[in-house]
């Protein structure tokens, strides 16, 4: 996103709450502390294999830019090298994570959602991935119980812990910003597929 | 005195991926902990949560859930033991968050109260990497094979960074998961950005399929480069992405890839069956042959 696209907060946020979370980001992150140095993207695995500059990011958010469109900000894979190298104390990868939040909550259609099913799944089954027979019998055959000693295998537990995520209202917020405002959402029946395999499968056999 | 204060015992957080996709991980971890004299108790654990989607999304919905696993330990007076990155970071940054703030213990308690539960902030949550570095000299003990491997180490971020979490380790220059495999009997080789991500995090594997291949990529030619035998890493969600996505690349790199816990358990004198080494996408067989020979060698000797 150049700078000429982006909108200044500023000018376009009508809420004041989200206003205030704008420039508490800033001030938490210590983002106005910038220098542009560039020293976060020469360390980024991510910006080596893509568009993202972390740099840019910093320096759009610091000239009061809206980066929640930017499709870069869902680029990050949350490594820490640019926060950790950082000489000027900008905490970059909590200012990623804080400005994906706020993405979320305005309504963000960028984000990938595909991460939608690991949403449902964790309410469904407490788990972000779900056992599967396979795993189950393998389980077995190494000694292990069949079913671990966890959450998902606890029906009681898991509905007070379903209980809890409705509370927090995660699926609500997520879904609703799927199916946009103002249509009708309801608890998706993803049914979770993990492109992976499970031991029953060969070795360069596809994994889709 | 209660039997958790007499022995060493913490409660294992096994993490999604090791328990429901990776058995051989959770196994071994078992197996580990038992020969070093640590005991290892069950809780009912939900997903860390998974930071890469949920700290993404909601940084408080994420801290609370952390927390509500955190609170299962606590009930037992144990602190968390994690055998994995993501679930490390996951839940050290959710007790973080919930001791240094009021405003958040209050928000936290006040959700967890609602289905009879409380928080005190008292447990630790500890990496196993630690706890295995704690104990190198029953590492050494338990050892019965000298292992002979060259391997790769990946740290993998969320052990090292935010570096918070270590005040004691250099995170451009760690040596914790270097001192296990030299106990073991292995070589650990350098090789090029070592201390770098495998791409799979922040949502990236299943959101920008594309980014976290190209950086795995870039990380097995370097792994390639060095003449190891094998990856050895300390999380399963590097591990699965090390593992899986090996085969969706056009370099045909077949790098076996190893969890800590296994490579300890192989050198403890478990065999690769009863650990379900078969699990894995990327052959370990090259890996078992090379083990028996170093095992035959050493007997040989006595």
């Amino acid at each position: 996103m150049s700078e000429a696209e982006a909108k200044k907060v500023e000018q376009m946020e009508e809420d004041p709450y989200e206003l205030e979370q704008f420039h508490k980001i800033l001030e938490d992150s210590k983002i106005l502390s910038c220098v542009q140095c560039g020293k976060c993207t020469g360390g980024c695995p991510a910006g080596r294999q893509s568009r993202i500059r972390i740099r840019e990011l910093v320096h759009l958010a610091h000239e009061g830019h809206d980066i929640k469109d930017c499709k870069e900000l869902w680029l990050c894979t949350t490594c820490y090298n640019c926060q950790e190298r950082c000489p000027k104390g900008v905490d970059t990868t909590e200012a990623i994570i804080s400005l994906r939040n706020r993405a979320i909550r305005k309504g963000d259609h960028n984000f990938p959602e595909i991460h939608t099913t690991a949403i449902t799944s964790l309410r469904d089954q407490a788990d972000g991935f779900p056992l599967s027979p396979d795993v189950e019998s393998i389980r077995s055959v190494i000694g292990l119980p069949k079913h671990p000693h966890d959450l998902a295998h606890d029906p009681e537990g898991l509905k007070k812990f379903q209980a809890l995520m409705d509370d927090l209202g995660i699926v609500e917020l997520v879904m609703k910003k799927q199916c946009g405002e103002g249509k009708p959402w309801k608890y998706v029946d993803i049914k979770y597929k993990p492109s992976v395999a499970r031991g029953t499968k060969k070795e360069g056999e596809s994994n889709e | 005195m209660s039997e958790a204060e007499m022995q060493e015992t913490y409660s294992l957080f096994p993490g999604c991926i090791a328990k429901n996709m990776y058995p051989s991980i959770e196994k071994s971890t078992y197996t580990v902990f038992e020969k070093i004299g640590v005991k290892l108790l069950n809780h009912r654990y939900s997903c860390c949560p998974a930071p890469g989607v949920f700290r993404g999304y909601d940084r408080k919905t994420h801290m609370t859930l952390g927390v509500r696993n955190i609170v299962m330990a606590r009930q037992d007076n144990v602190d968390v033991m994690t055998i994995c990155n993501g679930c490390y970071g996951s839940l050290w940054e959710a007790n973080e968050m919930f001791r240094k703030s009021k405003e958040n213990q209050d928000f936290v308690n006040e959700k967890l109260a609602k289905i009879g539960l409380s928080y005190d902030g008292k447990t630790n949550v500890l990496h196993f990497v630690d706890v295995l570095h704690k104990h190198l000299e029953d590492v050494r003990n338990a050892k019965e094979v000298d292992l002979g491997l060259k391997v790769a180490v990946h740290y993998g971020c969320h052990y090292l960074r935010p570096s918070e979490k270590h005040p004691d380790i250099n995170p451009e220059s760690p040596h914790v998961i270097e001192d296990v495999v030299e106990a073991l009997g292995c070589e650990s080789v350098d090789f090029k950005n070592k201390l770098s991500c495998c791409g799979a995090g922040g949502g990236v594997w299943s959101g920008a399929e594309e980014l976290g291949l190209r950086v795995l990529d870039e990380k097995l030619k370097n792994v390639r480069d060095s003449g190891a035998d094998c990856i050895v890493n300390i999380c399963p969600f590097c591990h699965m992405h090390l593992d899986q996505s090996q085969g969706k690349l056009e370099e045909r790199y077949k790098i076996p890839v190893l969890h800590l816990s296994e490579l300890t358990g192989l050198a403890f004198g478990i065999r690769p069956k009863h650990l379900a080494m078969h699990t894995h996408l990327i052959s370990t067989r090259d890996i078992e042959k090379k083990i028996k020979k170093s095992k035959k060698g050493s007997d040989s000797e006595e």
